[in-house]
Order: structure tokens, then sequence, then C-alpha cells
């Protein structure tokens, strides 16, 4: 029964409604878990959707903070809403991906991963070098008067949470997704069945920044407070690809499934372990380790059955050219 | 149809293929032989786009396809085996097939147009009883046939086949140059690097012999064997040792 796709999708249906009433619901500490969750899945989904066509990120965190700044200033300096900043975002981050995939051309793998990381470290350290805009590290408000209640805010995380999820599962079932699978594995042999590598990484990563920078963006209005180390902080960078990983990468679900479970974990250990200094934080990285470790396939592999080991690793891909003169 | 003009590729001193010169025309079965490290593959790969050449040009249909890249010579219509496989390894065998159909040959929108598409190189491979396995998982043999499926289902009108009986099994010699001989009839043009002499001997109605990046010769398949320098350089060595 797990396997089958109509109870999979079914369980996702209902997983989102669930999610959209629990907003109309009021328990704040729920509500709050569950808008974290939301923004997270986003985020999540955005990095898979990167990892799906081989590409490492490094520096969500950088989309994200982009997105965050995008909707608190363009609310303080206009009034824009919720929904506009929303959409500013998404074309912000959009074309910011746009631009990281031109800049970094056919670079693959970990030095790729090093741009976004210098990419989002960069941005931190422009954020502070210009306080006239971003409020340098005192920090932005976001205008009080603008902010809806927080009950919208919830409603709306969920709302871009599925909406999220569903962009993914259009994708899967598109023909991006062979590219982006051709892409992964090799390369130099998808070239040759006419997949042009440029063009089908621009649009994965300019959809995977969109995401990326909304949630942000999403996440801004509900904090109301910015500054260069919240907005950068690694932190994003580090929850985007535990989440896929631990709940299951190049998967629909998995990212899904990681930002449950690592809200809750996060929570559960804060709660029950928080009293003693650090050993909440100890527990929370050991049962990600031990996670990561006996379920390389991730929470996902667990219920969908087959073998969950981990495959064997490809060998190194060496740059295009050099591979194929191999044996003239 | 495909016409190299003195194409030249050097890298640093070594002069990998040198002034190589070879035209053929629409329906040919063309052989190419040579040593090891007789500058073969790198031949295909300045005609594929993989490398761009020092000198030289390459015309297909009358048209220069140098400095293209690969995917744009892909959608001209030729099409490509690796020597050294590259499946998709995550991706099911038809997702492989597909992925062709997608992309170069069918070119659509619909994945289920390209499902259609892939279905004729799987079966022409004896592939389909596979379709659901990984490419990953297959033996070499195998993976050897998922590279011809998946070049096929780009529907090239010229087809470079580099190596694609390395590693099959005797039997399955027979059966893919059955293949071959049905895909080369039903118009498809061919180029073919082949270590198996015999093959090369049966299937190509004229072949060119590599040695040193430079064209030692060219003619049918009866005077090469006769050819007294490409016996000294290739065919002196007993067959058997380089069908691997």
């Amino acid at each position: 029964m797990l396997r089958s796709p109509y109870f999979m999708v079914g369980l996702g249906l209902l997983s989102a409604l669930a999610l959209v009433a629990s907003t109309f619901w009021n328990a704040p500490q729920l509500n709050d878990w569950l808008f974290r969750i939301s923004t997270l899945i986003i985020l999540a989904t955005s990095w898979n959707l990167m990892a799906n066509a081989g590409l490492v990120s490094l520096g969500h965190s950088a989309f994200w903070g982009v997105g965050s700044y995008t909707a608190v200033l363009a609310a303080n300096a206009f009034g824009g809403s919720v929904l506009l900043t929303f959409t500013l975002a998404l074309v912000v981050g959009g074309v910011m991906g746009a631009l990281l995939a031109l800049v970094t051309g056919s670079l693959k793998g970990i030095f790729f991963a090093i741009v976004t990381l210098a990419l989002s470290e960069g941005l931190r350290i422009c954020a502070l070098m210009v306080p006239e805009v971003t409020g340098g590290a005192v920090g932005l408000f976001l205008k009080q008067e603008l902010r809806p209640s927080q009950h919208t805010l919830y409603l709306f995380g969920a709302l871009a949470a599925v909406g999220s999820v569903v962009v993914a599962a259009v994708i899967a079932g598109s023909k991006l997704q062979f590219a982006s699978r051709a892409m992964r594995d090799n390369e130099a042999a998808a070239q040759m069945l006419g997949i042009a590598p440029r063009r089908q990484r621009l649009i994965v990563v300019a959809i995977s920044g969109a995401m990326a920078s909304a949630a942000g963006a999403i996440n801004a209005w509900y904090g109301g407070y910015l500054d260069p180390e919240v907005a950068f902080t690694l932190h994003n960078t580090i929850l985007s690809q535990i989440a896929p990983i631990l709940g299951g990468i190049h998967t629909i679900a998995g990212p899904v499934v990681g930002a449950v479970a690592i809200i809750a974990l996060s929570e559960g250990t804060r709660i029950w372990l928080g009293t003693m200094e650090g050993v909440s934080q100890l527990t929370f990285g050991l049962i990600l380790v031990v996670c990561i470790l006996f379920l390389p396939k991730g929470l996902v592999g667990l219920v969908q059955g087959g073998p969950n080991r981990r495959k064997p690793t490809p060998a190194p891909r060496l740059p295009l050219a050099s591979t194929q003169g191999a044996k003239p | 149809m495909l016409e190299v003009r003195d194409l030249s590729k050097s890298f640093g001193g070594l002069k990998a293929v040198s002034e190589v010169s070879l035209t053929v025309g629409q329906g040919e079965f063309v052989g190419v032989i040579g040593p090891n490290g007789a500058g073969k593959t790198t031949l295909m790969n300045l005609i594929t786009g993989y490398m761009r050449p020092t000198s030289g040009d390459v015309l297909f249909e009358g048209r220069s396809i140098v400095g293209l890249p690969p995917y744009r010579i892909s959608h001209r219509g030729v099409g490509r085996t690796f020597q050294v496989v590259r499946p998709f390894a995550e991706m099911s065998v038809e997702d492989n097939v597909m992925t062709g159909a997608l992309f170069s040959g069918a070119r659509t929108n619909s994945l289920k147009v390209a499902r259609k598409a892939a279905e004729l190189p799987m079966e022409l491979t004896g592939l389909t009883a596979k379709r659901h396995v990984a490419a990953g998982a297959l033996t070499l043999g195998e993976k050897k046939k998922l590279e011809l499926a998946r070049a096929l289902a780009t529907n090239p009108r010229l087809l470079l086949l580099d190596e694609v009986m390395g590693g099959v099994t005797r039997g399955e010699v027979g059966e893919l140059m059955e293949v071959l001989r049905r895909i080369h009839s039903a118009g498809v043009t061919i180029i073919m690097i082949e270590h198996l002499v015999e093959v090369i001997m049966e299937l190509s109605q004229r072949v060119m012999v590599l040695n040193f990046g430079q064209k030692l010769f060219e003619g049918t398949p009866d005077a090469v064997v006769e050819h007294p320098a490409v016996i000294e350089s290739y065919l002196g060595k007993p067959l058997e040792a380089d069908a691997a």
C-alpha cells in the first residue's frame, strides 16, 4: 500500500489540506512550528531541485537573504503588501538564480558549491557595508503598521509550501526532470542526446532561486526584523540540505518529510533537554548523524521499501574534454 | 553528407589527428580501424563537437559544424555512441532512451510521444525486457547496446559508432551486426570505429585506416587487408589479441 502512487498522492493532498487548515486554528506554539516547517519545506524543495540536476548548493542562504531584504525594503519603501513583496522576491530570486547559472557556466560539483558558498558570504558582507540601505549590523525593522496578523502569515506560508511541492511535482513529470537527471549522471553524454546543459541549468537554478528567495520573504514578514547575520545565516544553508538528505534526496516527499523531522527533532530536544546546557544540540546533531549514516535514502526510503543501501560511489568525473580522449 | 577536410588536432607537441580528410556519402557504411592511440576517438570527438580542431573543417550536409556544441550537432542529425559507456546510471533503460527522443529525435514536450519513440530503439537492441532496470545495473554488453539505443532515439541521419562491439559477447556480436544492417538499410549513414576487424570487413563498404593520427589508407575492405603498410601497422598482430 505504501508503495502505491495513489496512496502517496492522497497522503500528500491530505497533509497539504491539514497544513493549510491548521492555520485557522488558534494554537500559537503549533502554528509557529508549522510556519517554520512551511518555510523549511520551500527551502529544502528548492535545494533538492538543484541537487536533482547535480548542482550542490552551499549557498541557499544567499537566496533566502536576498528574498528577505527584498520583502523588507520593498515594504518599507512603498508599503508593499505581503503578496506584492512575495512576488517581487520570486522575481529577484529567479533573476539571481539565472545570473548564478550564467556566471558558473559549466562548473560542477565542488566547484559550483564553492561559488554558491562565496556568493552567500559575499552578500552578507556586502549587506554589512551598505548601512544606508540595510541598516548595517544594527539591522532593519519592517514597519509595524504594515504587518498583517500572524494567522495571515501562517496561511501564506502554508500555501506557499504547498505551492513549492506542487511545482516540484510538476517538474518531476516533465522534460526538465529528464534533462536534470541526465545532467546529474553524465553531462557530456547528455549533450549528444541533444540536451543543452547551460539552458537547462539556467531554468533549474532560476526556479530554485525564486523559491528560496520567496521563502526568505515570507519569513521576513514573520520575523519583522533583519540584519545581515540573520538574513544570510549559514544555518539556513545547512538546514536546506539536511532536510532533503534526511527525508530522501531526489524525491518529492523527501524535503517535506525532512523538514517536519528536523523541526520536530530540534524542538523536541530543546523542550526535553533544553535545561542542560548544550545537551539538546548535541542530541540533535547526534540523531542527524545516525540517520544520515544508516538511512542514505532517507526516511522516505524506509517506507518505500527496497534496499536502503548507499549506491556505490560513481567514479569521479573529469572535466568534459579530458574524459573523451581517455582511449583514442 | 559528411565531409572532413584536412582536420588536425594537436595536444601540445603531439598531433593526435593530422590532416585527415574523409568524404562519406548518403547511405554509406564506412569503417575506421587503426591501432590504439591512432586518433580514432579523437576524430570522432572532433566531428561531434567535444573537441575543437586545431585546423581543418567538418561539413555536415553542406554546412560547417566546427565550433558547434555537441547538442546542436545532435539536433542537426548526428548520433553517436561512446566507447567508454556513459549510461545515466540512476535512470531506467526506458528513461535513458526516452531522453534521446525528448531532446533530439522527436524533440517533443510530451513524455508520451517520447515513450513511444523509445520503443523501436529498445526493440532493435533487444533491451525491451530490461526497460525498467536501472541502467547502472546492466552488464557492459547491455550498456553498449543502451548506447546504441539512445543514439538511435535521437533519430540520426548520420550515426557514429565508437566500438559498440567492445565487451559484447560473441553471440551478441552477430545479433548487433544484424541490427546495424537493419539500421543501415533503413537509410542511416554509418561511420564505425571497431577493433573487431572481421566486423568491419563484413559490414563496411569502405574502410579508412588511421595510424599515428594520419590516414594510412582508404579503400574497400578487400583492398585494406591486402595493403602491405596496413598489414604491417595493424593487421600484422593477431586479431584475437585486440578483440577486447
